[in-house]
């Protein structure tokens, strides 16, 4: 991990680790339960209870390892987005090379007041998003590297 | 191989300046109602009509009735210039409606087949003869009314050519016009797509600069007046034929498909019934070998001209500056006779990949020069090397892999399928650094350049973890350097 990087750089709020329990753990809490159920009967499917149980225990400590890890950070001339816990990535996005930026909120992140942005330059392969800025961040973010697009590609 | 993939291997070659991203998302139903939105334009222009149709909106005029009394086939003699309306060729109509007509035609045989009564054939033949008979005459009945009545919309398609203009005029009930200023033309192909083929026939596409829906098309039209008007329109002759000699695209697709074909054998013995699904794979990667490299021959001036093709002959113009990345590779068998591929991401040309299909790395280098991209096989000077610990992780490959910096960024990658990608640092649109867990352990990086969607990807792999963050560096400073310049 570059660190220089990130010394300064932005977390993400930590209600996203809340969103992303939800999202991830409540169907795998659920299907546990229900191999729970079945393995009293069948103990066999115990064993998937098990691994199901393993795999939850990982998350619930992966998962705000992640969100704490998603940093970004605003350069003199491009944007940096540092990511991931087990697979480590940091996007360099030149402000000049922005098309488009979009700001979104799913109904769970709307709830917590979240959004998340979006950046879009002709490259299709990148992962440049921000998920989990508080809204008013995010479209003042929005707001900033629109202007900086702009001013990049006049010149 | 059906009409239908040949059609839909025409239209994916074909730049995708003329396709909108819809009619790329599913290329076999899409290009089908594209023909058949061009064969009935309806008055209601959605997103699903042809780019012509969708594109003309603002400019649909009335009534045009001054189309030249000449027939079409009579009037393709005289120059291309008249300056007056001139037709298509009559045929045009049955060509795009060919598919109906063939539904038409196994409807009828349908009808026959069940109305025969095949118990009592064996003592009346007169019979079995009579409807035949009546069958073959709907057919024909069926052909020459459909012929007939073609013409009430062959006569509205129109295009006419003079000294400032090129324009197209059809439709029957909505009224379509298309033109293009001729000075704003950028490439003129033309395209024989299979059946237009077997008629001597062929279509012209006119390319203007401009965006999504700037191309027009003149469809079909005799052969030597297609590159009549090509010659006319683009200001050059006929193209020089250095074309690609047959036997080395056999050779050279042999080579690369030996190991299907192996695998396929080897499938076929031990399970017979295998045969049809693996055929059924086999087949369109096979065809798509020859085609794409089927007499191949290239010109560069300002633009890169290709042309190859085996059913559907194809002529393509991508500007030398919209080429962005270019790649070497070389299939592993290839090696035997020292062949070489050229492939290329051009921005706005999604659909182009192969601009060289084989080469001797000679043929290749000095192709990618003229391109005015310097390209080789092996680092000469590399900037940064995969260290040995990366044999853990690309235990062939860590050898070759390797990065050289300069105005191009050129990746070197693969032992058994050897590749080498360049671009100019100005073409990167994104950088990503990326390290998984036994990266982690071996204190290794990749770095991907993010490019503009195409056939070439960039990723320096298992680079030295400082080596991977300098590069990062280098390439960041480039940028800013290009910003504040």
């Amino acid at each position: 991990m570059r660190m220089d990087l990130f010394e300064d750089a932005n977390p993400v709020s930590p209600k996203l680790t809340t969103i992303r329990y939800i999202v991830v753990l409540l169907p795998l809490v659920a299907v546990l339960i229900g191999t729970i159920l079945i393995a009293i009967n069948e103990p066999i499917v115990a064993i998937s209870s098990g691994v199901l149980a393993a795999i939850a225990v990982f998350l619930v400590w992966l998962i705000p390892h992640q969100v704490r890890l998603i940093r970004w950070k605003e350069e003199e001339n491009e944007l940096i987005i540092s990511k991931g816990k087990m697979w480590h990535t940091i996007t360099v996005v030149p402000y000049g090379r922005i098309q488009f930026i979009e700001v979104s909120e799913g109904p769970l992140e709307s709830q917590f007041g979240l959004g998340t942005i979006k950046l879009n330059t002709a490259s299709a392969s990148s992962d440049a998003t921000i998920p989990g800025l508080p809204k008013d961040v995010a479209q003042e973010l929005r707001v900033r590297l629109t202007d900086r697009a702009k001013k990049m590609q006049a010149l | 191989m059906t009409g239908d993939d040949m059609n839909n291997l025409e239209r994916k070659r074909v730049p995708s300046s003329d396709q909108d991203p819809v009619d790329r998302a599913d290329d076999a139903v899409l290009s089908d109602n594209d023909e058949r939105a061009s064969a009935y334009p309806s008055p209601s222009t959605t997103r699903d009509t042809t780019p012509d149709e969708a594109s003309v909106d603002g400019s649909r005029e009335g009534e045009q009735d001054a189309v030249s009394a000449r027939e079409g086939a009579a009037a393709s003699a005289d120059s291309p210039l008249l300056g007056e309306p001139q037709r298509v060729h009559r045929l045009t109509p049955m060509l795009l409606f060919w598919r109906q007509l063939l539904v038409a035609l196994a409807i009828i045989a349908f009808k026959i087949a069940s109305d025969l009564d095949f118990s009592t054939i064996r003592d009346d033949f007169s019979a079995l003869g009579a409807t035949l008979l009546i069958g073959f005459g709907a057919v024909l009945l069926l052909c020459v009314v459909i012929y007939l009545l073609s013409g009430f919309w062959w006569r509205k398609i129109s295009y006419t050519i003079d000294a400032d203009e090129v324009a197209v005029r059809r439709g029957v009930f909505t009224k379509v016009e298309k033109s293009a200023r001729r000075e704003k033309i950028q490439a003129v192909d033309v395209v024989e797509p299979l059946l237009a083929r077997i008629f001597g026939l062929a279509e012209l596409r006119i390319e203007t600069a401009g965006g999504v829906d700037s191309t027009l098309r003149i469809y079909y039209l005799e052969k030597h007046r297609a590159e009549m008007l090509r010659a006319e329109l683009s200001g050059q002759g006929t193209q020089p034929q250095n074309e690609l000699p047959v036997a080395r695209t056999i050779a050279a697709a042999a080579l690369e498909s030996s190991w299907l074909v192996l695998g396929a054998i080897l499938a076929f013995l031990t399970i017979p019934a295998l045969l049809v699904p693996v055929l059924i794979g086999l087949i369109p990667s096979l065809w798509r070998l020859f085609d794409r490299s089927w007499r191949f021959s290239a010109d560069i001036d300002d633009s890169l001209r290709i042309t190859y093709g085996l059913a559907n002959r194809r002529r393509q113009s991508i500007p030398l500056d919209r080429i962005h990345a270019v790649e070497l590779s070389q299939p592993f068998l290839w090696r035997i006779p020292g062949w070489w591929r050229v492939r290329a991401t051009a921005i706005g040309y999604e659909s182009t990949s192969v601009i060289l299909p084989v080469a001797t790395l000679d043929e290749a280098m000095d192709f990618a020069a003229q391109l005015g991209v310097p390209l080789s096989d092996v680092p000469h000077a590399p900037t940064y090397r995969s260290p040995d610990r990366a044999k853990r992780i690309s235990p062939l490959a860590y050898k070759r892999q390797a990065v050289e910096t300069g105005e191009f960024i050129t990746i070197f990658a693969g032992r058994l399928i050897r590749r080498t990608a360049t671009i100019r640092g100005l073409h990167i649109q994104e950088l990503s650094l990326s390290q998984g867990p036994i990266q982690r352990a071996l204190r290794l990086k990749n770095l991907r350049l993010d490019l503009v969607p195409g056939a070439v990807k960039m990723t320096a792999r298992d680079l030295d973890a400082n080596d991977a963050d300098e590069l990062l560096d280098i390439l960041r400073r480039r940028e800013t350097k290009l910003m504040n310049q």
